[in-house]
């Protein structure tokens, strides 16, 4: 047995075709126990491709503190070099759900039960579709997830691609985030409704910039920004904003200067109206993908929108032409569980997100020294 | 107003435009159990408006200090989501203010124009406005008159959008309805009246429209030829508590059947809409509502059960009957249960009776919607293989455990074929995070947003109280038939004898 499954996730070891009969068994303990309320209602299967014992450990410490509702059946796959005596090595453990994430003090119970099944398969890549294939819970969406670097083009990923219906991926555990999100960005379109846990965390920032445009005076609105400066903790965080603001506000970039760093510079880009917008990448220290972004606009008067991560508290203010009162608080240290739980309550395509990742792509490859 | 393109996306939910929200009864019991503590959580969620006030109107004489102070004691005790995070508190007092006044004095319209006035300046709120109607009902004519003779509200008020959110009872009889509607429609326009009736901001009661219209195995059986008969349970274990006086006046009728039970039977009845636009939806509700049959005076007396708990004893303790309540006369024939028998004249529900019960100090809160299905046309099992069988139902939950139970036969493992009924249960809290909003918090929002969907429009109450004004006019005639029944029991005899009255065997769902 693996270090991993030994010492922080205790499953019974069993082997592949056993899986599910065990889970059964220990469905019927539960019941025995006197759980209340345990009813097997199936909504999503989630798959975690890991490539080694330290990403198992961290992948099964956040499937662990998942939020309550999802998903009813997570199959921890680690991909092992390919031995020349290749085998399957299966753990199968099923656990009460709780509702309560850490760090979510809001998410009131909820009760359930959750399959977690942790596979070790150090067989030919072209063949671990079927290791997984069998575990999927039937006819309900499959959801993968796939921290650390995506090995677009190859076996592997094509093969275990093939069976998912949602594919998320971490942009801030690529080993060369900007290189990983060019190609990302390149392969978006052919991928199973892809998102980036990176784009999750910055849904409490996109709301409140967008609410920030509310009753400005002078019907100051975003069609009026001039200048943006975002400072990213992690420079796919920052890109993205970008590549959001960019793609919504029908910006087209006219130049790039790579900064020092990854994730620096600054670019300029025309608006539909004809206009120039400068926006300026700069690197962060902080808890959350960004540490600020700072807007400024103008219809009349200059306008200036500015929001701050403060810990895990988000707030946004806007000064400027008339005093405009009213602080914004949200919240944007949301821990990788509750990132992730939150991409697990979409199925469909996230349009918004390919079209901003797809916004970012002259960018990207510009900083990833290919030019604008 | 133009559309802010960075407010679209999956993850982003709708965000309402800026908006001032004005509350008369703005220091009473709803304001403080309600709607304040939802604004909380709307703010905790970033879900109000970057541009946003609220005012709180009453007589007490508070500072805006003295308001949020408590206002905070408010939510401290009565929000869903514990404990109360400070900077999201401190950032929503920013916008929460108070003025003291009467509503019988123009200047008090004067004053909160004025207040309104600078929010728009200060706060950004852009001249759109709602104003609450949390106060007695008795309020709503003088309320509704100074705001329009103020224009600061309703169709003379130009500077943005004026939407007025009125609490149940939508009136206290047919004629008094009619006149309140007039009385409303005189100053705003229909679409911008928001008729607050709760159970619709439910998330199970929304998830009838979904059960029924996004699958496609239930609507081809939702009709006469498989229906049997549905039935509807709204129990409460409580008794009046403090509502004497309204209670008496009112009775569980005007309480629960006229609005609540009603409003769910539509949705179980109602054709599909075309869409879920408010008005496709609405005019559904509409149309089946005007389709059940208004009961003649002789129908009532077989087909409507009133009765009215006596002492008893309910989850383990003992009450005193509703005669011997705070503000109930000792003779009082005011009913706290109602058993009826309603059926729909159209096509799709000839000849199915829907049951409706509802009641207090009943053995515990539960509300419920069951279809009930016809038997199987053949059963081939033989005699007693079929004991213990019960025909297919379909219980729709709304609470306080929201989900469905689909009933149905299964065959008992052994070597003898027996078959029994069991039970198929999905639970929203097995699926989903049991993190429901609760029902104010989507409504009000619903309101900022100018969607009406969950708001019953004038039509829709004026056809509940055609349906239960009948009711009402035979009881007021007749004061005897009145039926008593011991607390924490399942209500009157005579409320098990309507549901058997017509088919010998039926009988009530123990919930």
């Amino acid at each position: 047995m693996s270090a991993v499954t030994a010492e922080a996730w205790r499953g019974e070891p069993v082997g592949l075709a056993e899986v599910e009969r065990s889970l059964e068994r220990q469905y019927r303990e539960h019941r025995r126990n006197g759980a209340p309320g345990l009813v097997r209602t199936r909504v999503a299967t989630l798959v975690v491709v890991v490539a080694d014992d330290e990403q198992a450990r961290r992948a099964l410490e956040v499937v662990s503190a998942l939020p309550g509702r999802n998903p009813s059946r997570c199959i921890v796959l680690v991909v092992r070099p390919e031995d020349t005596d290749p085998g399957v090595q299966a753990w199968a453990r099923v656990v009460r759900r709780g509702g309560r994430g850490p760090g979510s003090p809001r998410l009131t119970g909820g009760h359930g039960l959750r399959d977690e099944v942790v596979v070790e398969a150090s067989i030919p890549r072209n063949h671990l579709a079927s290791v997984v294939l069998p575990l999927l819970l039937p006819d309900i969406p499959v959801f993968t997830w796939w921290p650390g670097d995506l090995p677009l083009g190859t076996e592997l990923a094509d093969e275990l691609l093939s069976v998912t219906d949602r594919l998320i991926v971490d942009s801030t555990s690529f080993t060369d985030p900007i290189g990983g999100m060019v190609d990302f960005t390149e392969a978006a379109g052919s991928l199973p409704a892809p998102s980036d846990c990176v784009w999750g965390q910055l849904t409490p920032w996109r709301e409140l910039l967008a609410g920030s445009f509310d009753g400005l005076p002078g019907g100051t609105a975003p069609e009026h920004i001039e200048q943006v400066r975002i400072a990213a903790v992690h420079p796919t965080a920052g890109l993205l904003t970008a590549g959001w603001l960019a793609a919504r506000l029908g910006w087209r970039v006219e130049q790039v200067e790579p900064g020092t760093g990854p994730g620096r510079g600054r670019a300029v880009f025309a608006t539909p109206a004809g206009r120039q917008v400068s926006v300026e990448l700069r690197s962060a220290v902080g808890s959350s993908g960004l540490a600020s972004v700072r807007l400024l606009a103008r219809a009349d008067t200059p306008i200036t929108i500015l929001l701050e991560a403060r810990g895990k508290l988000l707030l946004a203010s806007r000064s400027g032409g008339h005093e405009l009162a009213g602080t914004r608080v949200g919240h944007c240290g949301a821990t990788t569980a509750q990132t992730l739980g939150g991409e697990l309550e979409l199925f469909g395509r996230d349009t918004v997100f390919e079209q901003s990742l797809a916004a970012t792509r002259e960018w990207t490859r510009a900083l990833r020294g290919e030019g604008s | 107003m133009t559309t802010n393109p960075l407010t679209e996306g999956e993850r982003l939910r709708a965000a309402p435009p800026p908006t001032a929200l004005v509350v008369f009864g703005g220091s009473g019991d709803l304001a403080h159990r309600k709607i304040v503590p939802a604004l909380y959580n709307l703010e905790l969620n970033n879900m109000l408006p970057q541009g946003f006030a609220m005012l709180g109107v009453s007589r007490t004489k508070f500072t805006d200090e003295d308001y949020r102070r408590d206002m905070r004691k408010a939510v401290e005790e009565f929000s869903r989501t514990q404990p109360v995070e400070d900077a999201v508190w401190d950032a929503f007092a920013s916008r929460l203010f108070y003025e003291p006044g009467s509503t019988s004095e123009p200047d008090t319209f004067r004053r909160i124009g004025e207040r309104l006035d600078a929010f728009d300046e200060d706060l950004g709120t852009s001249g759109n406005r709602i104003f609450y109607l949390s106060t007695l009902p008795r309020l709503f004519p003088e309320i509704i008159n100074g705001l329009g003779d103020a224009r600061i509200g309703g169709r003379r008020y130009r500077q943005g959008a004026s939407r007025v959110v009125v609490e149940k009872p939508f009136g206290h009889d047919l004629r008094s309805a009619l006149e309140l509607a007039d009385l409303v429609n005189e100053v705003f326009d229909e679409r911008d009246v928001f008729r607050i009736d709760h159970y619709l901001g439910k998330e199970s009661v929304q998830n009838i429209i979904a059960l029924r219209f996004a699958n496609g195995i239930f609507e081809p059986v939702w009709n006469h030829h498989y229906v049997d008969h549905v039935e509807l349970t709204v129990a409460e274990s409580i008794g009046i508590e403090h509502r004497g006086a309204f209670y008496e006046s009112a009775g569980t009728i005007r309480d629960i059947i006229q609005n609540h039970a009603l409003q769910v039977l539509a949705l179980i009845a109602m054709e599909p809409p075309a869409t879920f636009e408010p008005e496709d939806v609405r005019n559904e509700k509409a149309k089946v509502l005007k389709a059940v049959h208004r009961l003649h005076p002789e129908e009532v007396d077989v087909d409507v059960v009133r009765g009215q708990y006596g002492p008893g004893w309910v989850d383990g303790t003992e009450v005193v009957g509703y005669r011997s309540e705070q503000n109930v006369a000792p003779d009082s024939v005011t009913d706290t249960y109602v058993a009826a028998r309603l059926t729909i004249d159209n096509w799709r529900w000839a000849r199915t009776p829907f049951y409706l019960r509802t009641g207090k100090r009943l053995p515990k809160r539960v509300t419920e919607v069951a279809v009930q299905f016809k038997t199987a046309p053949h059963l081939p099992f033989g005699g007693e293989a079929n004991d213990g069988l019960e025909p297919n139902a379909i219980i729709m939950r709304i609470q306080p455990d929201e989900g469905i139970t689909l009933k149905f036969a299964a065959k008992v493992p052994g070597s003898v074929m027996a078959v029994r009924s069991v039970n198929m249960d999905f639970s929203y809290d097995t699926a989903f995070a049991n993190d429901l909003p609760d029902a104010y918090e989507r409504l009000l929002l619903d309101v900022m947003l100018g969607d009406p969907t969950l708001f019953p429009r004038r039509d829709e109450v004026e056809q509940a109280w055609q349906i239960v004004q009948p009711i009402l006019d035979r009881w007021a005639a007749d004061q005897a038939g009145l039926h008593f029944y011991e607390s924490g029991t399942w209500g009157p005899e005579a409320g098990e004898q309507l549901i058997a009255r017509h088919s010998p065997g039926r009988h009530w769902r123990r919930p």
